[in-house]
């Protein structure tokens, strides 16, 4: 499915399905409880082991989805108010359209919880950033990540890197979690900072160590790990690997304020943490539907994977790791803030207004086409679809994409051209609708 | 090292607490001084070294009898058993242990650049005011280190090529700077250094807080000031200082170098001070020769700008109450100078009664200044480019001018146009530059020396660190006990400096220079300078008195007289300048502290109630410490 033209505000409320109804007290509560804390309680940055197995049981994205979906088929409209109007929960595509267009300006990403914790580890990364400092920041990263080029300047290299590491993996029968997160580690690190770096496991451990920090929403200040940490990063930028992105900083357009080596964290855990867990579940998805096995494999057949262009050409294997972060986005929300009096949807919302964007419901809405199955054709023709947040949309989308799909792919590839693993736990059923959760930390594979 | 049970127990313990909390973050003032003292003790067990020479602890001949009761000019005999230690041209020493500096040479020396850092870190992009102090205070502490230390001028074929960008509009590509000259070996014990460099550089001035910024570091630098009249100082009929024969536009004093008329005015007011106090010891004395006279009030006076640094200057750049009691312990013990003056001395102990008059003490080690002392007083950033120069009877802003031109040559013929008073007033109430990167005077980082030399002294305050090893921020700090800074964001809560530090210094935190690291880190509350400059001063500070013969066992009536203790004990700063220039009374009215900002005073020649105000916490605080 490609991305609709969005229709302008006033000519959504005119077809009758705009505007932002108010929500009653316990419609509102009901909303929170089911949408916003599950989305809380699981980690905001690292999903907590122990909360994603309870979580998981309970099935609370199944609950989320169900009470949304109730209350949008009762009140109709783009989303609905909460508590008053101090939270707006929006599901309607051109009203997501409207906040992500103007996202970072009048939508400012660097507010709520998750910006707090954040702040702990990277309080001027760009997604924490607003205004000028958000445009010079957004320039650098784009440069670093080349969001605008198909293929990385240093694809070449990455693909080496993911080919020698998933030889690395020493598999006795059997891929665990445990595995596959080593495996991303050491990616994370030659991709960024080099060879040099693939075993400093103290670097990874700190942060760490501050990931968890932050899901505590910790006090305010600085602690020792944050400056050790940092203090590692600029040890990796004295003498820049030749091929890692940190090369790549020479070059990419930048003033004092870009603050060049706070944009380094998000990169680390977005492909170590949140890339290793969604090709995790890719992999599970794909070869727990023999018919989606076979059409990667067919895809794969014959493919030269140190070839970039080759990795860059897999768009079936593209679509299913798209289908998989719909299906279980690792941001389970996605929270903005108004930055002034402003228009949503045709209506008026005043400044300082929290706006939801409960991925856990738009990616799985019953109204969507085939919500609960592996429709990689959905992605067939590279669009984009402003509901579904995984890498989020407009002017805040995620610049590393196409770097995500680069990595992402090359390791999938590489493992499916050495072995034929079959998902030993969870079962997935073919024929069933896919599960509402998927806790990649106890996926097992046989080889 | 053995070290005493109590400085080790008080040690571990504080070494314990620091690790958490830094003394300033202690709750409550008794606890922050006991801290000061624990680290002090440290300090002076840990951080002084002779680069060479031994202490000697047996005199090889007898003292002259004129050194017994009197300063020399050339500062030999302060210690009756080693006459040469603290004298005119011997070696600075060392608080960090000689086998670990590395005197730098290239590229480590250049890398960055000196000058980067000079233009990237250090201009001033626009004057920031510290704005507790007066420009008297910056002008002061000049005036003590001139009293202190001068490494002289190097020689014009001995350079140091500093690289200068191709942008640079610099005159000269690559910028030369003359090396500090070496002393020769027979000055220096030939200390051995860690890479085999000479570490030891001679002091053209006496290392002794003796006043030889005003009396000379030399006999002939001496005599050429002295009247030999009544044991009097030179001063023309004007109440000004007389011009130098070999320098026009400049004073004749004991050491005028780098001089401007902040300068000029405070070695005119202690020159009188010191005239002042002849006239009082001849007439108690009527029979004592020119030479008595002079000798005693050299002592007097010498002791009196001491004290006047110790217990006001000090406490007013570093203005907490910790502070205030810690240094008024150090000059007059914990009891308070009153005790003291009804009781005297309650035994030898420095910590009851002070350091003045209690037992001469080195402490292991030849008193001589050190290299790091002196890093830490570099402070040109107290310099103000813009001046706005007042009359003191109406208040009246009479003229802008610019650093340069009250400067060198032109200091004489600028104060032409005012009245001595008029230019203190000045000073008293305008603020000085806060210590701080891109605080860098303008006018000294394109200075042309009085003899036409060309230097951008930011570049200079860089390079002669590293040329004389004094070690990096972060080495330094350990050497000082402190913790190291992992990053650049906690070297400073500035975070455009924090970036902007991080890329003249290519991501390497522990390159960055001691200068940058003093002048970018966090000031703790009250503080004109950084907390890692402080580790000097604490050591410093007390041994300055400790060591000197003067200020210890020799600081007694038969040698002072009693008329010169009292002196010495009941004269602040705001005394000694009202004594000269009655005048300034209205400005200086109610101020516990003549180097924070003074009154300003309107047309009808009363001073404005704001200032008094603001330093009425300060006056309180400091009654409560005084009584």
């Amino acid at each position: 499915m490609s991305t609709e033209v969005a229709a302008p505000p006033a000519e959504a409320e005119r077809a009758g399905g705009g505007g932002l109804p108010a929500a009653s007290l316990p419609e509102s509560l009901k909303v929170l409880r089911t949408g916003v804390l599950p989305a809380i309680g699981r980690g905001l940055f690292v999903p907590r082991r122990g909360a994603m197995k309870l979580l998981t049981r309970l099935d609370t994205d199944r609950r989320a989805v169900r009470a949304l979906a109730k209350l949008r088929d009762k009140h109709g409209g783009e989303g609905l108010r909460l508590l008053g109007g101090r939270i707006v929960v929006v599901w309607g595509r051109d009203a997501i359209r409207e906040v992500l267009d103007q996202s970072a300006d009048v939508y400012a990403s660097d507010s709520g919880a998750k910006a707090k914790g954040m702040a702990h580890f990277q309080p001027e990364a760009l997604t924490l950033s607003r205004g000028e400092e958000w445009a010079d920041r957004r320039r650098f990263n784009e440069s670093v990540l080349a969001t605008s080029e198909r293929l990385h300047p240093f694809a070449e290299r990455f693909l080496t890197v993911a080919g020698d590491e998933v030889r690395r993996l020493q598999l006795d029968g059997g891929l665990e979690w445990a595995d596959w997160e080593r495996l991303f580690d050491r990616l994370t690190l030659r991709v960024v900072f080099g060879d040099r770096a693939s075993d400093d496991q103290e670097l990874t451990g700190l942060l760490e160590k501050l990931l968890a920090e932050s899901n505590r929403l910790p006090g305010p200040g600085p602690n020792d790990t944050y400056y050790e940490f940092y203090g590692r990063l600029e040890g990796y930028l004295r003498d820049p690997e030749p091929g890692t992105l940190l090369a790549r900083f020479a070059d990419a357009p930048q003033t004092d304020r870009t603050r060049v080596v706070q944009q380094i964290p998000h990169w680390m855990f977005a492909t170590r943490d949140t890339l290793g867990a969604n090709a995790y579940r890719a992999l599970g998805a794909i070869v727990a539907d023999p018919a989606v096995e076979r059409r990667v494999r067919d895809e794969l057949g014959g493919a030269d994977l140190s070839d970039p262009a080759a990795i860059d050409g897999l768009s079936y294997l593209q679509g299913c790791l798209e289908e998989t972060m719909r299906l279980w986005p690792t941001t389970p929300l996605i929270g903005r803030e108004t930055t002034r009096d402003t228009t949503l949807a045709g209506e008026r919302i005043e400044e300082g207004t929290q706006v939801l964007l409960l991925n856990a419901f738009n990616h799985r809405d019953p109204k969507e086409r085939n919500p609960d199955r592996l429709d990689a054709e959905r992605w067939a023709d590279g669009g984009r679809d402003y509901r579904f947040n995984h890498l989020s949309n407009g002017t805040q989308d995620c610049p590393g994409g196409p770097l995500v799909h680069l990595l992402g792919k090359a390791v999938l590839a590489q493992v499916l051209d050495r072995w034929s693993p079959r998902l030993e736990e969870p079962r997935l059923d073919p024929e069933e609708p896919l599960p509402y959760m998927l806790d990649f930390y106890r996926m097992r594979f046989a080889l | 090292m053995s070290r005493s049970l109590s400085s080790r127990a008080l040690s571990a313990v504080f070494h314990r607490v620091n690790k958490r909390r830094q003394w300033y973050e202690l709750p409550t003032v008794g606890l922050k001084a006991l801290n000061l003292l624990s680290l002090r003790l440290d300090l002076r067990d840990l951080n002084l070294f002779d680069t060479g020479t031994p202490i000697r602890r047996h005199g090889l001949e007898e003292p002259p009898a004129e050194a017994l009761k009197a300063r020399r000019p050339d500062g030999q005999w302060n210690d009756l058993n080693d006459p040469e230690m603290g004298s005119t041209g011997s070696a600075f020493t060392r608080n960090v242990n000689p086998k670990r500096i590395k005197p730098e040479t290239p590229p480590r020396l250049h890398d960055p650049s000196a000058r980067k850092v000079s233009l990237e870190l250090m201009t001033r992009d626009e004057f920031k005011p510290a704005t507790t102090l007066n420009v008297l205070a910056a002008a002061w502490i000049q005036f003590e280190n001139h009293n202190w230390f001068f490494h002289g001028r190097g020689k014009p074929e001995e350079t140091m090529d500093v690289p200068v960008e191709d942008s640079d509009d610099w005159p000269e590509h690559p910028m030369r700077v003359r090396r500090t000259v070496s002393v020769p070996a027979h000055n220096s014990g030939g200390a051995p250094s860690g890479n085999g460099k000479s570490i030891d550089f001679g002091n053209t001035e006496t290392h002794w807080w003796d006043g030889s910024q005003l009396y000379g570091s030399t006999e002939e630098k001496q005599k050429a000031v002295r009247t030999f009249e009544d044991g009097k100082l030179k001063l023309d009929g004007n109440g000004r200082l007389p011009e130098d024969p070999n320098e026009a536009g400049i004073d004749l004093t004991g050491f005028n170098e780098n001089w401007w008329f902040g300068l000029s005015c405070l070695h005119a007011l202690f020159t009188k001070e010191h005239n002042a106090i002849c006239d009082v010891l001849k007439r108690e004395n009527p029979r004592w020769d020119d030479q008595r006279l002079f000798d005693t009030a050299w002592l007097i006076n010498s002791a009196l700008m001491a004290k006047i640094h110790t217990v006001e200057w000090t406490p007013g750049i570093v203005n907490t109450p910790a502070l205030w009691l810690a240094m008024n312990t150090n000059w007059s013990g914990i009891f308070g100078q009153n005790i003291k003056d009804r009781f005297g001395r309650l035994g030898d102990s420095e910590l009851f009664s002070g350091i003045m008059g209690s037992p001469q003490e080195h402490h292991d080690a030849r008193f001589q200044l050190t290299e790091e002392f002196i890093s830490v007083y570099r402070m040109h950033p107290l310099v103000r480019d813009d001046w706005n120069l007042y009359e003191l009877e109406s208040g009246r802003l009479v003229e802008e001018k610019k650093f340069v031109e009250l400067q060198g040559a032109s200091t004489r013929s600028f104060m032409d146009k005012y009245d001595p008073a008029d230019l203190i007033y000045t000073m008293g109430i305008e603020n000085p530059g806060a210590i701080t990167l891109h605080n860098y005077p303008a006018a000294l980082q394109r200075f042309t020396r009085i003899d036409g030399e060309q230097m951008d002294l930011a570049t200079l305050d860089i390079l002669r660190d590293r040329e004389r090893g004094v070690p990096r921020y972060n080495d330094f700090r350990e050497e000082m006990r402190m913790p190291r800074v992992r990053s650049f964001e906690e070297l400073t809560p500035n975070r455009d400096w924090a970036e902007q530090i991080r890329r003249v210094y290519n991501n390497d935190i522990d390159k960055v220079d001691l200068q940058v690291g003093m002048y970018a880190e966090p000031l703790p509350p009250g503080f004109g300078f950084s907390d890692t400059a402080f580790r000097v001063f604490i050591l410093m500070a007390s041994r300055r008195l400790k060591s000197d013969r003067f200020f210890t066992t020799d600081f007694r009536p038969e040698v002072y007289t009693q008329t010169g203790i009292d002196w010495v004990t009941k004269t602040k700063m705001k005394d000694v300048l009202l004594r000269h220039y009655p005048e300034l009374e209205p400005a200086l009215e109610g101020l516990p502290n003549a180097f924070l900002p003074w009154h300003r005073v309107g047309p009808d020649g009363k001073a404005d109630g704001k200032v008094k105000h603001r330093v009425e916490g300060a006056r309180k605080a400091l009654e409560a410490i005084n009584s």
